[in-house]
C-alpha cells in the first residue's frame, strides 16, 4: 500500500526513527518535526517498531513498520553505553576501540534497520530525517537508499547524555544539518556538525489555568508541587525529606497514578487514586509556589518548561535535562543530593527570591517556546540552510518558504 | 555579571556557603540523663502514705481530766459510735485515693522513662540519617 496524500510532484521526506509511537519526549519531538514538514511534503516514517512488517497510515503520515525492535536488547545496550560514557577519556576511547565490544554495540544499532534501505529507496525522499544520533543502521539506510537526499539529524541526546564519539563520530560526517531541542545537545555536537539550530519548543502558556486553582488544592494556597513517578521506591526517601523541608506548609505530590495532598502540620493527608489530567497538572503548576520535578523528561523536561511558562520557579536534579532551563534562564535551582534539595526548597520560601526567579523563568520560557507557526518557521529555516548545499532539498525549501507559517521570518 | 537580578548559579553558591557554615550535631543517645526524680518516692506522696489513716475513736489524752474527762469520754464514745459507718467509708475512700495517687505517680515515672527511651532512639535515628545524607548518591534522572 502506498499512500499519496499530496499532489504528485510534492517533496518526500523519510523520517527514520526507533521511537515513533513509544510515547515520551523523544517520540513527541520527532512528531513535531514531522508535522512541521507535513504541510508541504509527503512524510514517510520508517520505524523499527511494530508487531509485524506493515505499511499503514497514521493521520497525515505514512508509517513503515519494520517490526525489528527489541526493547530489552536496547535497554541492555544503553546500559553498556552509559557505563562506557562514564569512563575517563583515554579509557573510554580504549574500551570503545575494542573490536568485539564495538562490533556488538554497532550490530545492536544496525541490525534492526535491516530492510530499511529498500524501504527508503522505494520512497525516493528528497530529505531524510534521522532521529537518534546512535542509529547506525538508520544512517546506512539513508546513505544507501537515498544517496542524493539531504540528511537532517534530530540527535535526541537524552540525559544522561552519552557521547562515546569513537562509535558514532563517523556517522555525523554526512549530516547536512541538525535540529537540537536543547543547548546541551548543541554543545555536544557543535564541533562535528557544521549547521545546527536549537529549535524553539512548540509549547505555550494556557491562560485558562491561571483563572482559578485546581479544586482539590484550593484551600491550600502557596503549596509546593512535587512531580514524581509513583513506581519508584527510591522516591519515597526524597518525598519524606521534602515533607520535612516543607514542614508548616502544604506539599502536593503528583504522580502518574495519584495526587497526594500533605497539608501543613495538624491536618491529615488526602489522596486521590486517579491519574492527574494534563490540564489539571498545568493548573497545579500554575498555582504552586515552586515545582520540584524529581524526574524531568530525559530530552528537555517538558513539565519544567511548562511550570516556568506559568510563572512557577522549578527545583530540578542537577544531572537532568531541565537544569538547562533553571540555569540559563535563572528560573529555578538545582540539586544533586538531599541537603541540596532542602536548601533549594528553603530558599524558595523567601517571597522576593521566589518572585524574582518566577519572573525570570517566565521570561526565559516565553523566549524559548513558540507557537506552532513559529516552530514550522524554525524548521523551514533549517531546510533552507540545507538546500544551499543539497540541491535535492531546494524544492522542499521553496515549498516551505511559500507557506504562511514557513516563510523565512 | 549576570543579566538577571537574581542569578541561579550565584544563589546556589550562596546557599552552599551558608550550608557549609551551618553546624549540626545529632544528640548523643547516651547523653540523656534521668533529669526528673521519681514521682512515686516524692516527699508529698510519701506523706500521704503516712497520714491517710485518721482517728476513729476518742484518744484518752484528748478528753482532759476531772469532770471534763467524766463528761467527754462517754459523749465521745457515743459520737464515734454513731459516726463509725461514715468514718469507715471515709477511710476506705482515702485509702483508694492514696492508692490511685500512687498509681498515677508510678505511671508518671514510666512515661518519663519511655520518653527518655524514645529520645535515645530518635537520637540514634538522627545519627543514621546524618550518615545516609553524607553518602547519598545523586538522584537518578533516567525514567
Amino acid at each position: 500500500m502506498q499512500l499519496h496524500l499530496l499532489p504528485d510532484g510534492s517533496s518526500r521526506v523519510a523520517v527514520l526513527t526507533p521511537a515513533w509511537s513509544r510515547g515520551g519526549e523523544c517520540s513527541w519531538a520527532v512528531r513535531q518535526v514531522a508535522a512541521a514538514l507535513a504541510g508541504v511534503a509527503e512524510i514517510h516514517v520508517v520505524t523499527t517498531e511494530g508487531a509485524a512488517p506493515v505499511e499503514r497510515a497514521d493521520g497525515v503520515f505514512v508509517i513503515h513498520e519494520l517490526a525489528t525492535a527489541d526493547r530489552g536488547a536496547d535497554l541492555r545496550r544503553d546500559a553498556v553505553l552509559h557505563r562506557m560514557d562514564e569512563l575517563p577519556q583515554p579509557a573510554r576511547d580504549e574500551v570503545a576501540g575494542r573490536a568485539p565490544l564495538a562490533e556488538a554495540l554497532a550490530s545492536s544499532l544496525r541490525d534492526p534497520w535491516v530492510g530499511a534501505t529498500e524501504v527508503v529507496s522505494t520512497i525516493k525522499p528528497d530529505l531524510v530525517v534521522v532521529a537518534d544520533f546512535r542509529q547506525i543502521g538508520a544512517f546506512e539506510a539513508a546513505h544507501e537508499g537515498a544517496r542524493r537526499a539531504a540528511l537532517v539529524l534530530v540527535p535526541l541526546a537524552t540525559v544522561p547524555r552519552i557521547a562515546v564519539l569513537p562509535l558514532f563520530g563517523s556517522l555525523l560526517a554526512d549530516v547536512d544539518a541538525a535540529l537540537y531541542f536543547t543547548e546541551g545537545e548543541r554543545t555536544l555536537f557543535a564541533a562535528r556538525i557544521e549547521q545546527g539550530r536549537v529549535v524553539s519548543l512548540p509549547l505555550s502558556r494556557h491562560d485558562s489555568v491561571l483563572r482559578e486553582p485546581e479544586p482539590r488544592v484550593r484551600e491550600w494556597p502557596g503549596y509546593v508541587l512535587a512531580l514524581t513517578d509513583s513506581d519508584r521506591a527510591s522516591d519515597d526517601e526524597w518525598l519524606e525529606l521534602l515533607s520535612m523541608a516543607c514542614a508548616g506548609e502544604t506539599l502536593v505530590i503528583a504522580s502518574p497514578a495519584r495526587l497526594t495532598l500533605r497539608p501543613a502540620a495538624g491536618h491529615a493527608p488526602v489522596r486521590w487514586d486517579e491519574p492527574t489530567r494534563r490540564h489539571d497538572l498545568l493548573r497545579l503548576m500554575a498555582w504552586a509556589r515552586a515545582t520540584v520535578d524529581l524526574h524531568p523528561g530525559t530530552l528537555f523536561g517538558r513539565e519544567s518548561v511548562e511550570s516556568l511558562l506559568h510563572s512557577t520557579p522549578i527545583v530540578v536534579p542537577a544531572n537532568s535535562s531541565a537544569r538547562e532551563h533553571a540555569e540559563l534562564g535563572s528560573g529555578g535551582l538545582w540539586f544533586d543530593e538531599l541537603s541540596g534539595l532542602l536548601g533549594c526548597v528553603e530558599t524558595m520560601r523567601d517571597p522576593a527570591t521566589r518572585d524574582a526567579l518566577a519572573h525570570q523563568g517566565a521570561a526565559y520560557a516565553q523566549a524559548r517556546c513558540t507557537t506552532g507557526p513559529d516552530f514550522v518557521a524554525s524548521i523551514a529555516r533549517t531546510v533552507h540552510d540545507v538546500a544551499r548545499t543539497s540541491p535535492q532539498a531546494r524544492t522542499l525549501a521553496e515549498q516551505m518558504a511559500a507557506t504562511p507559517s514557513g516563510s523565512l521570518r | 555579571m549576570s543579566e538577571h537580578p537574581i542569578d541561579s548559579r550565584e544563589l546556589l553558591q550562596r546557599i552552599a556557603a551558608r550550608k557549609a557554615n551551618e553546624e549540626w550535631t545529632p544528640l548523643p543517645p547516651d547523653d540523656l540523663t534521668d533529669a526528673l526524680p521519681p514521682m512515686h518516692t516524692d516527699a508529698v506522696v510519701t506523706a500521704l502514705h503516712d497520714r491517710w489513716i485518721l482517728p476513729d475513736r476518742l484518744s484518752p489524752g484528748d478528753a482532759g481530766r476531772g469532770w471534763k474527762r467524766a463528761i467527754l469520754t462517754p459523749v465521745g464514745r457515743l459520737v464515734f459510735r454513731v459516726l463509725a459507718p461514715y468514718l469507715r467509708a471515709e477511710r476506705e475512700l482515702l485509702g483508694q485515693l492514696v492508692r490511685s495517687n500512687d498509681a498515677l505517680a508510678r505511671r508518671c515515672d514510666e512515661l518519663a522513662r519511655e520518653i527518655a527511651r524514645r529520645q535515645a532512639l530518635e537520637a540514634e535515628n538522627q545519627l543514621r540519617l546524618a550518615a545516609v545524607l553524607h553518602r547519598r548518591d545523586p538522584i537518578d534522572p533516567a525514567r
